[in-house]
């Protein structure tokens, strides 16, 4: 991330929004709103003054998952770069009550300005790649698993914020009370993932990241630890080895889907069937883990619409073939890496992160693009400009000439799929190389050959 | 000991002559065992629903119909509402009953009997069922409606065999037609008239007989006029919504739990409620809450209650555990009923609650004959007796009131 930074030929652009895109491949232009985060990023140097003597704290839902907190003026994380920090607007005392300006008076840069605005940028780009990541299933939804009900059940994002050194419990994990170790846990596979009621595809990493877990949260506190799992996924280089060293370590593997989890004598009991003997268990342990999926971001299909793609029907961004094309979308100098594609793992991300950007220098490199050649056509003179053809494009590849008064294809848009051929009203659009003509000659050969099948004069 | 299974032929086609509708699905279990995790009376079956599944699959239609698994369903759809497949799963359950009816497999004897009481009689007991009224007649004053029936009426109280013929519930329907007299509702009972909704006999397995008692009943609430229908019994209440629809025409009948129509005349002040002082947590019976949605509505009318203070079970609403008195688990297996009954009160109970209050003459009696057996001190009432309770306190009130009133006036 420092090197990204820093970087002479890279422009980051944190706290912006791309609020819309035109052109095409090797001519985008793409309009940014960027959020007026309160601090002059020029003069700021990441000291962290007014973090350390900003009055307000906050509950930090985002990164430490609930769990701690951060101030009103605030970096995400220690290592967030820039290390501009932003004011949070709506908990900030001078934006709420008119009062305070602390910030300012300890910068020593005086860097904090409460009237900045937003900004619109507009760039000019050959190429986009798209990574907006995932959003964690929210456990809320389950409610047999009691998540939000029963304080001692946990998310894993939770649990892995507890385990980092840096984080709301300095490492160390502990129940909801915030000091009592917990000496029996249960890890639940399958939150919200294989699941119709919920999201009927596997999340492919939770798997692995509960195995993680349990070592880890058996290293630290020496629970007991329990994984109830549906089927253990642990595909992947080096990943069953570590399987089979966990179950060597001690951990104890529940095969079967808890059906529910009680609070009884103040205690937690999973309620689940063991599979593999058929026996039905009760499970009473002092902490729950749910491994929970992920799912698309929330405005996973917002986000597709402003530049042109398409989702699946859970929400992923659809890719232009999911064997020969995984990285490149239906729209040229669009790309795709990592899980907002689909659940994927950090190796997986990087390598698709990397083939996304091959696909970029490629095109950079080559200077040119080559575009097939049976494009749509407007016959100026027979356009109406009536503008039907306009919407049921599904590359946006039919602009309207005002001047003129007539619909234009832009070819280096247009994919030959021929929508607005059998739109246009007048006949004013043709795909070459596929015009009535030629279709009605291909289709007299076609039948022609088959009527000689039926009588036998042709093989 | 352990054979070995031999799948030289297997018969991997029976589950599409066991449910062709859905055998596709019922292929695509994973075996997660969330259903029987979540099954009231897996505890006491020979093979665990999961277990089930795989063998049907497998063909092992023998070791299948010979299993007592299904016959211990108490159809509360806790499975199915869970199921990560989207299985119907309880729905796979009454298809065995069924089945095995069909292919004459070893049926319990009284789940045969069951059908022929019903068809003869007209309800589950086998009592006649001119004396469907007999509930009312230590009211000191029945309403009309009761006594005499109305014959024509906007409203119908369909009583249900339950709360008719066992003595046990028979304060339900008491108090639900003081309270309908109370609010001025034009109602009118079926007496003689009404027959068994059919229920019993579509979870024993016998939806073919349940037709006929469905075009009377419907044909019987036509003919005074009624527009709307009220039950005090969930699995009748589930039966005219879910399973008239394929054999009678209900439609433009407005179909309503009494716990539901209680919660409307309430919020329009047609009934004036006094103090029942009792701390109490409400059991959802499966077939008002997880099968038909009706959650709010008996939680909205205890909140009405004033001196009434509700404590939620940890399994509750669309988690809740069923009573044990569903699906004629109990003519399979009254024991397992019980079972499951002492496992909801030990719930209860541990709300700090001494009373149960549910919606369902049939989890009443069950937690009570569960509760009486086990002395256990906790004691089940139903919503609509609270209300009836509640709205004699008021009436009490009033007296008082007045008396003091009059009292006041003649020293005045």
């Amino acid at each position: 991330m420092m090197d990204a930074g820093r970087h002479p030929h890279i422009t980051l652009l944190t706290y912006s929004e791309v609020e819309s895109v035109s052109g095409y491949v090797g001519n985008f232009t793409i309009r940014i709103r960027k959020r007026a985060r309160s601090v002059d990023e020029e003069k700021c140097t990441g000291c962290g003054a007014c973090q350390e003597k900003c009055p307000t704290k906050v509950l930090d839902t985002a990164y430490e998952a609930g769990l701690g907190y951060r101030k009103a003026i605030y970096r995400p994380f220690a290592q967030a770069v820039p290390a501009v920090p932003v004011i949070d607007r709506a908990s900030c005392l001078w934006f709420t009550k008119g009062r305070c300006r602390l910030c300012e008076k300890v910068c020593p840069t005086g860097a904090i300005d409460y009237n900045q605005q937003d900004t619109i940028l507009e760039v000019q780009v050959g190429n986009i790649i798209l990574a907006t990541g995932y959003d964690p299933f929210d456990a809320r939804r389950v409610s047999r698993l009691g998540y939000g009900r029963y304080p001692n059940v946990f998310t894993a994002l939770e649990i892995e914020r507890m385990l980092s050194g840096g984080g709301p419990t300095g490492g160390r994990v502990v129940l909801r009370d915030g000091k009592t170790k917990p000496e029996s846990v249960a890890i639940i596979h399958c939150v919200g993932s294989r699941d119709e009621n919920y999201h009927p595809y596997c999340s492919k990493v939770c798997c692995m990241y509960s195995l993680k877990l349990a070592h880890l949260v058996r290293h630290k506190t020496g629970a007991r630890v329990y994984q109830c799992y549906i089927d253990m996924r642990t595909g992947g280089k080096a990943y069953e080895e570590f399987y089979k060293r966990l179950q060597a370590e001690g951990v104890v593997f529940i095969n079967g889907h808890p059906a529910e989890i009680l609070q009884e004598d103040g205690q937690l009991a999973v309620y689940v069937e063991d599979r593999i003997l058929g026996q039905l268990m009760r499970l009473p342990v002092d902490m729950v883990i749910l491994s929970v999926g992920l799912e698309p971001r929330h405005d996973s299909r917002e986000v597709a619409r402003i530049f042109g793609i398409s989702t699946d029907a859970d929400g992923w961004f659809r890719e232009k073939h999911p064997k020969l094309d995984p990285v490149a979308t239906m729209t040229d100098g669009v790309f795709i890496a990592g899980c907002c594609q689909g659940p994927r793992d950090i190796p997986d991300s990087v390598a698709q992160a990397s083939a996304a950007a091959a696909r970029v220098m490629s095109l950079i490199g080559q200077g040119e693009v080559e575009i097939q050649p049976s494009v749509a056509v407007v016959d100026e003179l027979m356009c109406t400009g009536c503008g039907q053809c306009i919407p049921t494009c599904p590359y946006a590849a039919i602009e309207y000439l005002p001047d003129k008064r007539v619909a234009h294809v832009i070819e280096a848009l247009c994919k030959g799929c021929g929508t607005c051929t059998g739109t246009c009203p007048s006949k004013a659009v043709t795909l070459r190389h596929f015009t009535d003509r030629q279709l009605v000659s291909e289709m007299m050969g076609a039948l022609f050959a088959m009527r000689g099948e039926e009588i036998g004069v042709l093989p | 000991m352990k054979d070995v299974l031999d799948m030289t032929m297997p018969q991997l086609d029976w589950a599409q002559k066991l449910v062709p509708r859905w055998w596709e699905k019922l292929f695509s279990c994973m075996q997660c065992g969330t259903c029987s995790a979540s099954c009231p009376t897996a505890y006491a079956m020979d093979y665990t629903p999961r277990q089930l599944w795989q063998m049907i699959r497998l063909g092992l239609e023998a070791r299948v119909l010979s299993s007592r698994t299904f016959w211990l369903c108490t159809v509360c759809k806790s499975c199915q509402v869970r199921c990560p497949r989207g299985i119907p799963i309880t729905d796979t359950m009454v298809a065995l009953k069924e089945y095995a009816h069909q292919q004459r497999a070893a049926v319990p004897d009284l789940f045969v009997r069951l059908g022929e009481t019903v068809t003869r009689h007209y309800n589950i007991s086998g009592d006649d069922n001119m004396a469907r009224l007999i509930w009312s007649q230590n009211l000191p004053q029945p309403p009309v409606g009761v006594k005499p029936l109305r014959r024509t009426a906007e409203t119908v109280y369909f009583v249900g065999c339950v709360s008719s013929f066992y003595p046990r519930a028979y304060a339900i329907p008491q108090a639900l037609v003081e309270v309908l007299a109370e609010a001025e509702v034009e109602f009118t009972t079926l007496g003689g008239e009404e027959w068994c909704c059919g229920y019993p006999l579509y979870v024993a397995g016998l939806r073919e007989q349940m037709a006929a008692l469905a075009r009377h009943n419907v044909e019987r609430v036509r003919e005074v006029g009624a527009r709307r229908v009220i039950f005090t019994c969930p699995s009748c209440y589930y039966a005219w919504s879910h399973l008239y629809p394929e054999v009678a025409d209900v439609r433009g009948l407005r179909l309503q739990h009494a716990t539901e129509s209680l919660a409307e005349m309430l919020a329009d002040g047609h009934l004036k409620l006094g103090p029942v002082e009792d701390v109490m947590t409400y059991h959802d019976p499966c077939d008002l809450g997880r099968k038909m949605g009706v959650f709010e509505a008996p939680r909205e009318v205890l909140a009405r209650i004033p001196g009434l203070e509700l404590r939620e079970m940890e399994a509750t609403r669309e988690n809740s555990l069923c009573c044990g008195g569903g699906g004629d688990v109990e003519i399979a297996d009254s024991t397992v009923t019980l079972g499951v009954a002492v496992r909801r009160l030990t719930q209860a109970r541990a709300t700090g609650a001494q009373t149960v209050a549910s919606a369902c003459q049939q989890c009443r009696r069950t937690l009570q004959e569960a509760a009486r057996q086990n002395r256990i001190r906790m004691r089940a009432v139903d919503v609509v007796e609270l209300v009836w309770l509640s709205v004699q306190a008021w009436r009490q009130l009033a007296e008082d009131a007045r008396a003091v009133g009059l009292h006041g006036s003649h020293t005045g």
